[in-house]
């Protein structure tokens, strides 16, 4: 799915310039969000991800 | 799936008076006639339409997506108020964006939407609206927000709730993958490059690099945004100045390379279209590189139709890339 491509290319690019804790744990907490908003349409991305 | 093509003044007027939920594009001499209601547009002369490309300053395009939609609100957006869109964002929809291009709201948009809070929240369509390309410096590209008041400074926006059950879908098609030459990365972000770059690990200027190698402009440099082929097109090369202009931004930290050519745009982008899905899509929008530098005028590009534009709203701004919108049918 093209929105969790590009979340996660801006997410990985956030945690390689803030690794810490705090910003990792709010950028883990941005992933939630969006998978729990977009759990209908992309549940195949969930799939592939943590299967 | 939402009706779509070439309308008169009169006749899209007459769409929007009887309460129909519109995206209009077209001149801005047309779009000014258009009276108050659910709609939003942007200035754009070009089209692919069902009879092919062509050029238009007597009709507008209209993609009429009344039957597809529970509700839908149009909003307006200065250049601050932007990055809280998502705040707008209806729990189970879409929203569809118009960016007038060459304005604030547009640079600022295209440097910045990655980081507004929730914005791949919910799917982002859009556009950023032009002019005809003769006048390109002459008059400036405009939105337009539910009535006729043309705006080079505001995005519009329509906020549109679908009914339980469907849940929208945006994706692209982008002909362009990374080529094999070397690998450039920018110290910093914007639309422009002008002193050193690092071109495979070593400083550079990238105008002298694009003229040295007999780089062809109209290839856009690429990024892989996981998976996904996110283009930058150039705007242009100075090389006797060291700078090169884009049409959107690069950013540091992202590796991009020139694109491998593509040799028949029509063909490669029908075999693309083979692999989708197109009965349920609602919306599209193509950029007019592709329109000028693939030739599309008096081309088709199979069933898929909409506004020619001078960028694409994937969640972000995309350049030379086909984006369309899909409305399914979802548990």
């Amino acid at each position: 799915m093209l929105a969790v491509k590009l979340m996660m290319q801006r997410i990985r690019t956030e945690v390689q310039s803030d690794p810490s804790t705090a910003n990792v744990m709010k950028c883990a907490g941005e992933i939630h969000t969006f998978f729990e908003k977009n759990q209908r349409i992309a549940g195949a991305d969930l799939d592939e991800i943590f299967h | 799936m939402s009706n779509q093509g070439l309308y008169s003044v009169a006749d899209a007027s007459g769409l929007i008076d009887r309460g129909r939920v519109l995206l209009v594009a077209g001149d801005e001499a047309l779009l000014r006639q258009l009276p108050r209601g659910t709609w939003i547009g942007g200035t754009s002369t070009n089209f692919m339409a069902p009879a092919g490309g062509l050029n238009a300053r007597d009709k507008v395009f209209v993609s009429d997506i009344t039957d597809q939609v529970e509700r839908a609100e149009v909003r307006s957006y200065t250049v601050d108020e932007l990055s809280h869109i998502a705040d707008d964002y209806p729990k189970n929809g879409f929203t569809v964006l118009n960016v007038p291009a060459f304005s604030a709201v547009h640079s600022t948009f295209a440097k910045e939407v990655q980081t507004y809070a929730g914005i791949f929240d919910s799917p982002l369509y859009g556009w950023i609206s032009g002019v005809d390309v003769s006048e390109i410096g002459k008059r400036s590209p405009k939105t337009f927000a539910g009535e006729g008041t043309p705006r080079d400074d505001r995005a519009s926006a329509l906020h549109v709730t679908l009914p339980p059950g469907k849940a929208a879908k945006i994706d692209i098609i982008n002909l362009f993958f990374q080529g094999h030459g070397a690998e450039i990365e920018f110290a910093s972000g914007g639309f422009e490059s002008t002193g050193d770059c690092q071109i495979d690990g070593k400083s550079g200027n990238l105008a002298a690099f694009v003229a040295a190698n007999k780089i062809d402009v109209k290839l856009p440099l690429v990024a892989n945004y996981q998976g996904a082929m996110v283009n930058v097109s150039l705007r242009e090369v100075d090389s006797a100045a060291g700078k090169t202009t884009f049409y959107a931004p690069v950013f540091k930290g992202v590796k991009y390379k020139f694109a491998a050519p593509v040799e028949d745009y029509i063909a490669e982008f029908m075999r693309r279209l083979a692999t989708i899905k197109t009965n349920s899509i609602a919306l599209s929008c193509n950029c007019v590189l592709n329109y000028l530098y693939a030739e599309l005028e008096g081309k088709k590009t199979g069933s898929i139709i909409g506004p020619i534009t001078f960028g694409e709203i994937a969640y972000i701004l995309l350049n030379q890339t086909l984006v369309y919108m899909s409305i399914e049918t979802v548990g």
